[in-house]
């Protein structure tokens, strides 16, 4: 599997992809003059210090990867290389000589595009107009000839191999996975010399991430400086021919890659050594209690789901993506309007809204806390009193002395990190976010937890905090059916898994037959057994 | 490049629309369903209604909202929305009504008004930008300041009498073919080569994702700034026009225009929340609009029946909307 990369360079035809170039930068010893460089940047936002004199460099022809955990000031990094911030103090060269860019624009004129996390793709626009918006060759009458830039889009996915896509699309219609490959197609269309990955792979399927990791090979083989951000490890020994480290705003190892050690990696980020990164199991699951019985479940892409869920366990579902499972947890919060019986303690449950889902004790965490999750304009105080109104107020008015005591207390039992209840969530890292997203949830006396892509974005460090929190929820006697897309965290995490696939499961793993590889076999429908092999 | 399509080329080209660019096309359509409902209806209760002379003249009551709203069209597609098109359509209306006497004089002072026309569009869309301001707030300011520059040029309605070759502008005809028809065919190019160009196309980035379009490195600023002007240079070629019409002058007529040229966007299938839209669906929501007020004329209600009229109509035309999106060609 890890040389599937290396492998699909061998096939791209196209200028210097003859060999794939793992060592060039190595090779060379120490960094010439610098392709990139950036010598003490620092940048403030109020009184928090995102880059403290940050040094880095980077050469022509290699392919950087760049670690650290959230907070640690990658995303920081990144926007003032793409010109979406300017740093306050410090300075940036590139070629060698001084830069600053004001703007996107003034960035990609002198040759640096960013594939953006957070996408920089307009949802109306065409694939195409997204991808050629800024420099198409305008007809005559100033139009973006709607022709020639499909045609381009095609040439495009022809030249760097990209799985198939319709030019003329629009972008709101695409998958989310398709859009990250229009994101990556559109940063790489103007040939920069400088292309960051900014988390390019975090929604990508295995079959994409395969193509774009080859792809980042290719334009460091073709000459181009490729930055590439990730927080999985494994793809970053695949693909990197140098990592970068930060932490606390600053690079505190850079070093070519085979170098490091897996854990050498981790110690760098958490200035520590690393404990068990993750946390097993503190209280056994009850086998004679089911918080939750499901009986053919059907609906959005369900067809027929049957499972148990047993008080104090964490149930893991997981399949290739879009497979069922984010209708699993839809489904189960009355989002989908799916039939079927749910058995919650054993008491059947109609539950045909969130309402009803939550009056059965059952809560959905969404996939994306900053837009579903949170009010991020709001206070922590404000989110956590939301689903919980009827309880802080009196008379009909909200109650701050009880907001406050309910938000003390929301913050206090899952450890959230912040000054006070008054700090506005969107100054919070990820990983406090997500805790307090939760903690608003078991301020409602939940039972249930349904769990959807909790660690997305979430670094490793902060992963581990989240899982032993998750450990000690099941302790205190929730249960929790957790949806992840990363196979690894399914097996370090879950009692048992259920594997997805057509909207059928596949399989449910448990004991010695978890393990990655059988998730992905079943996955895939294929046999699997507690064999290796 | 070779012309003919290769093999993966033609592996990649679509063998039929998907299922939104279905639900697209039958949402698009909504309008011009309305509007056909609505001929057809009126033509078989009155058949002379359906003569070219009294289609023309539909057409003709249509005119001036198509201006403003195919304006108002590209500020909604840019997620903003222009309040000001009621005043500065006034200004434009007032000064052509107060000065034009001669039509020696109504050349130049119409090319004049036309040539400036875009700068209190573009005054609005440098307080957005510079300021950071909310468009609602912008340019509901800018038109109390241009309703009251409309009374100080043109203090009472009616009381000018332009010179009457000034009508030709809107009655006469060109080439054999009404003026009308010139004016309606010469917005749509207009409308449809400025959401063509690059910067109409950043207009539609900015209004759909203004976050990611700024990520994109597309010129947002200027999108603002041209969006707000486009749509002032339309209000006042429409003040324009009105004055060529009724060869008289009115200091609060843009007031009319204002809420129709939202209702004949969204009737249009323009989308509120920006970065969608079409500049001949707001032409058609135009026609329906002044259809239905000459209907509502034409066999004897009321005026205010006309309004309610148009107001079910708005809901219902966005209720339509809503249902195509919701049933046809789902997926999954």
């Amino acid at each position: 599997m890890s040389k599937a990369a290396d492998g699909q360079i061998g096939t791209t035809a196209g200028p210097g992809s003859a060999a794939a170039p793992t060592l060039a930068a190595a090779e060379q010893g120490p960094p010439r003059a610098g392709t990139l460089r950036c010598l003490d940047v620092t940048k403030r936002f109020d009184t928090v210090v995102a880059l403290d004199r940050l040094d880095f460099a980077a050469e022509a022809g290699e392919v950087h990867a760049v670690l650290g955990e959230n907070g640690a000031g990658k995303s920081t990094f990144v926007k003032i290389l793409g010109g979406t911030l300017q740093a306050d103090e410090g300075s940036l060269e590139l070629f060698g000589s001084p830069v600053s860019f004001r703007n996107p624009r003034a960035a990609a004129t002198r040759g640096v595009s960013v594939a953006h996390q957070e996408l920089s793709l307009a949802s109306e626009l065409t694939v195409a107009q997204n991808i050629w918006i800024r420099h198409a060759k305008l007809s005559a009458l100033g139009m973006l000839p709607r022709r020639s830039i499909n045609r381009r889009t095609l040439d495009l996915v022809k030249r760097f191999d990209a799985p198939s896509i319709e030019p003329d699309e629009k972008v709101k219609n695409l998958t989310v996975a398709q859009r990250q490959m229009v994101e990556i197609l559109k940063a790489i269309a103007s040939e920069p010399r400088v292309v960051v990955f900014d988390e390019s792979t975090s929604a990508l399927p295995a079959s994409e991430t395969e193509w774009a990791l080859g792809l980042a090979r290719r334009l460091a083989a073709e000459g181009s400086l490729v930055l590439f951000i990730s927080h999985r490890i494994r793809e970053i020994r695949q693909v990197a021919d140098r990592v970068t480290i930060f932490r606390n705003g600053a690079a505190v190892r850079s070093a070519p890659t085979e170098e490091l050690t897996d854990d050498a990696m981790v110690e760098a980020m958490l200035g520590r050594k690393p404990q068990t990164l993750y946390s097993p199991a503190l209280v056994a699951p009850r086998d004679d209690v089911h918080a939750l019985a499901v009986r053919n479940l059907h609906g959005g892409r369900l067809r027929g789901i049957d499972f148990d869920l047993r008080e104090r366990e964490i149930l893991g579902v997981g399949g290739l993506q879009g497979q069922g499972q984010s209708d699993l947890l839809f489904g189960l919060f009355g989002m989908l309007g799916s039939s079927g019986e749910v058995t919650v303690y054993g008491k059947r449950r109609r539950i045909r809204s969130p309402h009803d889902a939550l009056a059965a004790g059952i809560a959905l965490v969404p996939e994306d806390r900053r837009l579903q999750g949170l009010l991020m304009t709001k206070t922590i105080r404000e989110n956590v009193s939301l689903p919980n109104l009827a309880r802080v107020s009196r008379g009909g008015f909200l109650s701050p002395l009880r907001e406050l005591a309910l938000a003390d207390d929301a913050m206090r039992r899952l450890n959230v990190l912040a000054t006070n209840t008054e700090q506005n969530v969107s100054t919070l890292s990820g990983g406090n976010q997500q805790k307090v997203v939760v903690a608003k949830l078991l301020e409602l006396n939940t039972l249930i937890l349904l769990l959807n892509d909790f660690t997305r974005g979430i670094d490793v460090g902060t992963k581990a905090d989240l899982f032993q929190l998750l450990r000690e929820l099941t302790a205190a006697g929730h249960s929790i059916v957790f949806y992840s897309s990363d196979a690894q965290e399914l097996v370090q995490m879950c009692d048992r898994i259920l594997v997805l696939r057509g909207g059928e499961v596949s399989a449910l793993l448990s004991g010695s037959q978890r393990s990655e590889e059988n998730v992905m076999r079943a996955a895939f429908g294929l046999d699997f057994g507690d064999a290796t092999e | 490049m070779s012309s003919q399509p290769t093999a993966v080329e033609r592996r990649l080209r679509p063998r039929r629309i998907s299922a939104s660019q279905k639900q697209e096309l039958v949402i698009g359509a909504v309008p011009y369903a309305i509007l056909v409902v609505l001929v057809v209806w009126f033509g078989y209760l009155q058949p002379a209604s359906l003569t070219t002379e009294q289609v023309l003249l539909s057409v003709d009551l249509a005119l001036v909202l198509m201006l403003v709203a195919v304006g108002q069209t590209i500020v909604l597609l840019s997620g903003g929305i222009d309040l000001s098109v009621a005043g500065v359509m006034s200004v434009a209306n007032a000064i052509a009504a107060v000065y034009i006497s001669t039509s020696d004089r109504a050349v130049w002072i119409s090319l004049a008004l036309v040539a400036v026309g875009w700068v209190p569009g573009a005054i609005n869309g440098l307080l957005i930008v510079v300021f950071r301001l909310q468009p609602f707030i912008v340019t509901l300011g800018t038109w109390f300041v241009w309703a009251g520059v409309a009374f100080y040029v043109l203090p009472t309605a009616g009381d000018t009498v332009v010179d009457p070759g000034f009508a030709s502008l809107a009655n006469g005809a060109t080439l054999g073919v009404d003026n009308t028809l010139w004016f309606v065919v010469g917005i749509a190019v207009v409308g449809m080569w400025l959401l063509r160009t690059r910067i109409g196309v950043e207009i539609r980035a900015f209004g759909a994702d203004p976050i990611a379009a700024a990520l994109a490195g597309i010129r947002t600023n200027t999108a603002i700034v041209v969006a707000y002007s486009a749509s002032s240079l339309f209000s006042v070629i429409a003040g324009l026009l009105l004055v060529s019409q009724n060869l008289s002058g009115d200091p609060t007529v843009g007031d009319k225009y204002l809420l129709s040229s939202i209702a004949a966007a969204v009737i249009g299938g323009t989308s509120m929340f920006g970065g969608s839209a079409t500049v001949v669906g707001t032409i058609v929501g135009a026609l329906v609009l002044g259809y239905v007020a000459r209907v509502t004329f034409a066999v004897g209600l009321p005026s205010e029946w006309g309004l309610i009229f148009a107001g079910l109509l708005l809901a219902f035309a966005v209720a339509l909307q809503g249902l195509v999106r919701a049933f046809v060609g789902r997926r999954r």
